[in-house]
């Protein structure tokens, strides 16, 4: 094998990643169901599904619909088998593979974020925590945690005195502007930030005048559209903090990735388009490396954030 | 599980809204069992974005060492559509066999398979092994179709060449039998032409599912069913397509270690994942909704 002309590695926190390039948490399993398809280890990390205190049964039937205009409408519903299993079920196998396994955590309580990040840290074979900020705080009225700026600041820096581990804060942007939310997260101890963007919808069959999602009504419109969102939201990001930003949301190729990079992204993580082309990653991570061969940037580091203004 | 970019061989309109497709595929199709299926990627556009889900039908020798799947699937949407005008020589991107299939009992003697729609489509590999035996066995295979008028019967010609009794209804009466399928096969049991000591398979839309529930429950009779779920992958990393289950009557079959069968402590339901654990159940595993 010729060793790559191009260094892609990146350093999030504690962690270097040998390549940019990860799945986002929820999309791609447990890593084990992708194994089929291609050498995991070839991944920048694996960023496994959102994991809660205890298990979730999830959403009712009928949680996914395609709607016109390249649109998913999802809603799983955090279905997930909780810490306990996770760790006994899930992690053995993650943890014989060569890549840093990152874990999403979706607490309901500050309380419950500190407790499975105690957890995780115990544990062999975990590399990062991902705070999943999008969660509904139950003790504060059921909004959002990245609504409400303090309680933003509580859950960060809880998981932050809770670990050593890398830690990536994952706030969503939409009632607080996202440089608000990156300064409140790089401030409260993130190692780095994965800017989120969801928005809510619905899909009525009119024969019927019903949700063409059984008994759930609204969910998560998802797809390529969002990348421009996206995009944006890591270059605001970028513009305001020190740490690491990564990009994710619509991204299908290795040319999405690139402009993420340009917009200040130190990583990539890849969503819904896991499920339409299994190999993507690996496809991603090819051209990255053709793209740098071509411009002639040796490293990765030297293209992010590289905007030029005019 | 595999994925290889495969050649169509044939796309032709079988009747009506519904076509055919053969698609060279030797390795899949080597795989592939009955009740199972394949997730295609219909054009790299990204418009359609999500792969669909097509049952097999059937696999079809091209040569030599050469085999393809035969694909029957209906025009429902954008994704069909665009299908529909695909040409021979052209290429598709497709992932299977997937999922768990039908498994039927040889020292059962009466077999029946009872389809809706296309869902007919799902049970012909099924229908072709046990076809194979009651040759040379006191086995015997029912097949009953059922469609909304006579121009959406399909595959009734395939059907009538296997070593099988086949009937057909169609819900205006236009063709066969004037009602629900459902409600011929419990007049075929009523007159007592078909033994209730049997086992049923059936594959169609959830209304005629539950009927079926109802039916193989009201005579005691064991029965698998098909269950169709939107899917956004096809193979377990997405948790869309679930199916909700009895945790008390699971099948003893399955493998619980490996199995995407999902049970809350304290719920009186589970969710079993369509892709993996299905799209084949068995009838007693599914909670039919209201």
């Amino acid at each position: 094998m010729t060793k790559d002309l191009v260094d892609l590695s990146v350093n999030l926190g504690k962690l270097t990643l040998k390549n940019p390039v990860m799945p986002s948490s929820g999309l791609f399993g447990y890593g084990i169901e992708f194994k089929d398809f291609f050498n995991l280890n070839e991944l920048g990390a694996i960023v496994v599904k959102g994991t809660t205190l205890y298990p979730k049964a999830g959403n009712f039937e009928h949680r996914f619909t395609e709607v016109s205009g390249c649109a998913s409408l999802s809603t799983i519903g955090l279905q997930n088998v909780g810490i306990e299993r996770f760790v006994k079920e899930k992690l053995p196998f993650l943890r014989s593979l060569e890549v840093p396994i990152i874990v999403n955590i979706a607490g309901e309580t500050v309380d419950e974020f500190i407790r499975l990040t105690e957890i995780l840290s115990k544990e062999e074979g975990v590399s990062g925590i991902e705070i999943n900020l999008a969660c509904p705080n139950v003790k504060g009225g059921g909004a959002k945690f990245s609504e409400d700026p303090d309680m933003v600041y509580k859950v960060v820096k809880a998981v932050r005195d809770s670990t050593h581990l890398t830690i990536i804060s994952k706030p969503s942007a939409g009632k607080i502007d996202i440089s608000v939310l990156a300064k409140i997260c790089e401030e409260a101890g993130a190692d780095a930030i994965c800017p989120n963007y969801s928005v809510m919808g619905m899909v009525i069959d009119i024969h019927t005048r019903k949700s063409k999602l059984g008994k759930n009504l609204l969910a998560s419109v998802g797809g390529p559209w969002m990348k421009p969102i996206s995009l944006g939201l890591v270059w605001q990001a970028a513009k305001s903090v020190k740490i690491p930003i990564i990009g994710g949301g619509g991204i299908t190729c290795a040319e999405d990735s690139i402009e993420f990079f340009i917009a200040g992204a130190s990583a990539i993580q890849v969503g819904i388009f896991n499920t339409i082309e299994p190999k993507v990653i690996i496809k991603i991570i090819e051209g990255i490396k053709k793209y740098l061969e071509e411009y002639q940037v040796k490293k990765l580091t030297d293209l992010i954030g590289t905007l030029k203004l005019i | 599980m595999l994925q290889f970019e495969s050649k169509i061989i044939l796309n032709e309109k079988l009747k009506g809204n519904s076509w055919h497709m053969v698609i060279e595929t030797s390795q899949i199709s080597l795989k592939a069992k009955p009740g199972q299926f394949i997730m295609v990627r219909i054009t790299e556009n990204n418009d359609p974005l999500f792969r669909r889900p097509f049952s097999i039908f059937k696999q079809f020798k091209i040569g030599q060492n050469s085999w393809g799947l035969e694909i029957v699937y209906k025009i429902v949407g954008r994704g069909t559509k665009l299908m529909s005008k695909l040409r021979s020589g052209d290429k598709l991107d497709i992932i299977g066999p997937l999922g768990h299939g039908f498994e039927w009992d040889k020292d059962k003697k009466t077999h029946i398979l009872i389809g809706g729609g296309t869902g007919i489509v799902s049970l012909f590999m099924l229908g072709e092994e046990i076809s194979k035996e009651s040759k040379k066995s006191d086995i015997n295979l029912n097949i009953f179709i059922g469609a909304n008028n006579k121009d959406s019967v399909i595959l009734e010609e395939e059907f009538n060449k296997l070593n099988a009794r086949v009937g057909v209804s169609t819900d205006d009466g236009s063709y066969g039998y004037h009602g629900l399928v459902t409600d011929m096969l419990v007049d075929t049991f009523e007159k007592g032409e078909i033994s209730t000591n049997c086992t049923i398979y059936g594959s169609g839309p959830e209304p005629m599912l539950k009927k079926l529930a109802h039916i193989c429950k009201k005579y005691n009779i064991e029965g698998q069913v098909s269950i169709e779920r939107h899917m956004m992958c096809g193979f377990g990393a997405c948790l869309s397509c679930v199916c909700k289950i009895d945790p008390l009557r699971i099948s003893k079959k399955r493998d619980l270690n490996s199995s995407y069968i999902h049970i809350v402590p304290g719920n009186n339901f589970g969710y079993a994942l369509v892709c993996k654990d299905g799209p084949v159940f068995n009838i007693e595993e599914v909670i039919f909704d209201d």
